[in-house]
């Protein structure tokens, strides 16, 4: 049973991929009408196999087609495909961009409308305030629709998930005896030569020197590439490849993006060799403020960034991107020149504190193999370093690590440690979140911001919130920025609040006063965690499979820059267009098709609920020795996780205008 | 004068009316600066023309991309669509919105333009780099319009200049921190 709660993350990764697969080598090709008869069979026309979805603007595979007019069309879903069929004369004739994208209607335009030339394209417009409207902000008129889950597959999972929460997991818990979780763990350095690997010092530089090489492209194409956010890598790059994958990356390898952060790793290459001190590095050394020893400064920036992301548009802005890429790394250098160690990592960090509290969960750890040895040692060497590494860069004392949150897997104490007594271990999910733990009020609001924040992020892609924020702005006569910042405070808060009034109930519902209301509230707040990481999964994962695949076309044109055009890149000067791997041309299809990517994501939604509602018996059970106290006190944690999932399948239910980094 | 005294001057001469002619051969005096980007292709004149309803807005900015601190000549000329000498002479507000990060900042006006010769005038000066809109406000046939043209001001498009600040501002904290750490280990050094 344990090797199975370790291998349920693989199996379930494997099924995925597998469904993927099979979902890329089914047929379906073949479209027809309502009537029966044939379409298009496009694979024996021999024509381009992939195209843009006339209705959604998301460029697609040749799964579902149509033929109007002797042309070819392409469609993501059978939605747009009977939309299209049943007025086609309305998606094949110009229209104007603004009409479409902020009225949802079509209005058509011809030859002589108002019109305007952005990134080399000539766009038509149904008259000037729409073209103003346009010239304000273009890169926002380039997003896509994604029809959101069907009506049914909503009700079908909403079902799942009262099922799953008072039937199934009743009589899992009932199994549960509550003792703390069995070691099932797994040793990786059974595999040969795996330790000598991690240990051997090229290892990480060189991890983190292929970073530092994407990452300077990255600033460098968003300074000086095209700033259509199609064109530009840096955007694809790093707000669907990097940020969609670090969570698929989180769930299976905990900290493993800190092992190569290029961050830290240019940040303390500069301070070793910062005018010519190699030995000692140049920092002063400063201890980190006491009263900034926690993680409420990450919280900070992580909001801050959640702000400058989503109300000023930065995923679709290269130069932006390479900006706040920049701003991460000034912040990290400044950080590591000052003070002692990895203050900048330890608290500072905003992707290391969240990716800190999400690995919690994680599936990977760095844990001593016999804590036993490492009370017996005399050196501790893990913590002090010697020649064969450095210190621990978070002052963490590794052989006592009980907890994923504060490492950042540089695997120093594995060098460093002269009994070989330090591994890496696979685990089942939920390990740091089903054991003791040492909770923290800074990290438990933290927790719950993730949970607010995940489901604003989707929130803000629906016409909800669009209404929600013009609502706003008319009430209060506010302008953008203002109205837009005080829709997120609000939104944010919701899911605080509730989340306090679950808790006060809890309290009052155990019955007993060993309990108080700060120490509940900040133990349970750990349980939403897998809510907002399995939501946070399955949105991404609709950039990620349907949008990644562009890198490979992108990569060999990273700056964008067009036929005949003269580039110039820190004074170096040429020709555009680049094919560097000769596939600037290439047009792939989505990883995967959308009803297949809605089972994907409410199966992870149905997930995070489940561990969700494990670790809320678990931290009931921890609190509350008595069964009945503890049973009583879960329930209303129980609606609230009710809430949160349904919420999330609801928002994944919508339609959402999302960003177009590689559309 | 001799030929070899001759071959030496004339050149000279002739460079020197070359340059004294630079001026004059690219004169701007007494065309319509309209007109500049077709009669001068060289001139760096920006234009744009829309339609508002049965009117058509065309306007000119001289220079195209004017420097921090200068004045830039910018003109609107706003005519029926089927008749460009049906000119609109009615009052046409402007005002000039610099893009920063925090959304728009008004840079200049609002102020009402000059009418002068069919064209509706403003003469503003950018103080700072930047990529700015000029919007101008005129109601016409009783239908109020709001006409924005996006213009920039210096080279806000090259980061070179942002990215060479940004290293010259890591070397000096740099050098900073070793000015601190040198002071740090002599008065250590003198408690020692």
């Amino acid at each position: 049973m344990s090797v199975l709660r370790v291998a349920f993350p693989y199996l379930l990764f494997a099924s995925l991929v597998l469904l993927v697969v099979i979902d890329r080598r089914s047929g379906g090709n073949e479209v027809r009408a309502d009537g029966g008869a044939v379409l298009a069979a496009p694979s024996a026309a021999g024509g381009p196999r992939t195209g843009r979805d006339p209705i959604c603007a998301m460029d697609v595979g040749d799964r579902l087609t149509a033929v109007h007019g002797g042309e070819r069309w392409f469609f993501c879903s059978e939605k747009c495909r009977e939309t299209f069929l049943a007025a086609p004369a309305r998606y094949t004739a110009a229209s104007c961009l603004v009409c479409r994208v902020d009225e949802e209607r079509r209005t058509p335009v011809a030859a002589g409308s108002p019109a305007l030339t952005w990134q080399g394209t000539t766009y038509l417009f149904c008259g000037p305030a729409h073209r103003d409207r346009f010239a304000a902000d273009p890169a926002g008129y380039f997003v896509h629709s994604m029809w959101g889950l069907p009506p049914w597959l909503y009700a079908v999972s909403v079902a799942l998930v009262l099922v799953l929460s008072f039937g199934l997991f009743e009589i899992v818990a009932r199994r549960d005896r509550g003792g703390e979780p069995r070691p099932a763990r797994i040793d990786l350095f059974q595999i040969p030569g795996l330790r000598r690997l991690l240990r051997h010092p090229a290892t990480r530089p060189l991890g983190q020197l292929a970073l530092a090489a994407v990452f300077v492209l990255i600033v460098l194409a968003g300074l000086y590439g095209d700033q259509l956010p199609s064109r530009n890598v840096a955007p694809l790059l790093t707000w669907t490849i990097w940020w969609g994958g670090l969570v698929v990356l989180i769930l299976f390898a905990g900290k493993a993006w800190c092992y190569v952060c290029p961050w830290d790793a240019i940040a303390g290459w500069i301070e070793k060799v910062g005018l010519g001190r190699r030995r000692s590095g140049l920092s002063l050394g400063l201890s980190w403020p006491r009263r900034l020893r926690n993680i409420w400064l990450a919280t900070g920036f992580f909001v801050f960034l959640t702000w400058l992301e989503l109300g000023f548009g930065v995923t679709m802005n290269p130069r932006a991107t390479a900006v706040v890429a920049l701003g991460m790394l000034t912040l990290a250098l400044v950080t590591v020149l000052v003070f002692e160690r990895r203050a900048f990592c330890r608290y500072a960090c905003l992707v290391g504190r969240v990716s800190g509290l999400y690995a919690l969960f994680a599936a990977a750890e760095v844990r001593p193999v016999d804590p036993g040895r490492c009370r017996a040692c005399a050196t501790k060497d893990c913590y002090g370093g010697n020649e064969r590494g450095e210190p621990c860069p978070t002052g963490l004392f590794p052989a006592a690590l009980t907890e994923n949150t504060y490492c950042i897997n540089c695997l120093e104490c594995v060098k460093t440690c002269p009994e070989a007594n330090m591994t890496v271990r696979i685990r089942p999910w939920g390990g740091d979140l089903a054991g003791e733990g040492r909770p923290r009020k800074d990290e438990a609001y933290l927790a719950l911001l993730m949970l607010s924040i995940t489901g604003f992020h989707g929130l803000t892609m629906t016409a909800a919130w669009r209404d929600a924020r013009e609502w706003i702005e008319d009430a209060l006569h506010l302008p953008y920025v203002p109205a837009f910042t005080l829709g997120m405070a609000a939104i944010m808060l919701g899911p605080l609040l509730i989340y306090a009034a679950l808790v006060k109930a809890a309290v009052l519902l155990s019955r007993t006063r060993e309990v108080g209301y700060g120490k509940a509230f900040v133990r349970f707040a750990y349980c939403v965690l897998p809510i907002a990481l399995f939501y946070h999964l399955a949105h991404n994962l609709e950039h990620l499979l349907m949008e990644g695949q562009k890198v490979i076309p992108i990569l060999s044109n990273p700056f964008g820059f067009a036929p005949g055009e003269r580039w110039s890149v820190l004074g170096i000067t040429g020709t555009g267009p680049w094919n560097l791997f000769g596939t600037a041309a290439w047009s792939l299809p989505p990883l995967i098709d959308l009803p297949t990517l809605w089972l994907l994501q409410v199966l992870l939604v149905l997930v995070g609920h489940v561990y969700s509602l494990w670790i809320a018996d678990r931290t009931a059970r921890r609190l509350y020795p008595r069964r009945g106290d503890a049973f009583r006190s879960q329930l209303p944690m129980l609606a609230g996780m009710v809430l949160f999932s349904i919420f999330s399948l609801w928002l994944l239910k919508q339609p959402m205008e999302m960003r177009t980094s590689a559309m | 004068m001799s030929t070899r005294a001759r071959a030496r001057i004339l050149p000279a001469l002739a460079a020197l009316a070359l340059f004294a002619a630079r001026p004059a051969a690219h004169h701007i005096l007494g065309i319509p600066h309209y007109a500049y980007d077709e009669a001068y292709p060289q001139a760096p004149v920006i234009t744009y023309s829309v339609a508002a309803g049965p009117y058509v807005v065309e306007v000119t900015g001289y220079p195209g991309r004017p420097r921090p601190g200068e004045r830039a000549e910018v003109r609107a000329y706003v005519h029926r669509a089927a008749d460009a000498s049906d000119v609109f002479a009615g009052p046409i507000s402007a005002r000039i919105e610099k893009d920063a990060l925090l959304g728009p900042e008004v840079a200049w006006g609002p102020a009402p333009t000059r009418f002068d010769e069919n064209l509706h005038k403003i003469s503003p000066t950018f103080a700072e780099e930047g990529t700015y809109r000029i919007r101008l406000e005129m109601e016409l046939e009783g239908q109020p319009y709001e006409i924005d043209f996006p213009i920039a001001v210096g080279d806000p498009g090259s980061p070179t200049a942002a990215l060479l600040g940004w290293g010259a501002g890591i070397v000096m904290l740099l050098v900073a921190v070793r000015a601190a750490r040198i002071k740090i280990g002599r008065a250590r050094a003198r408690a020692a």
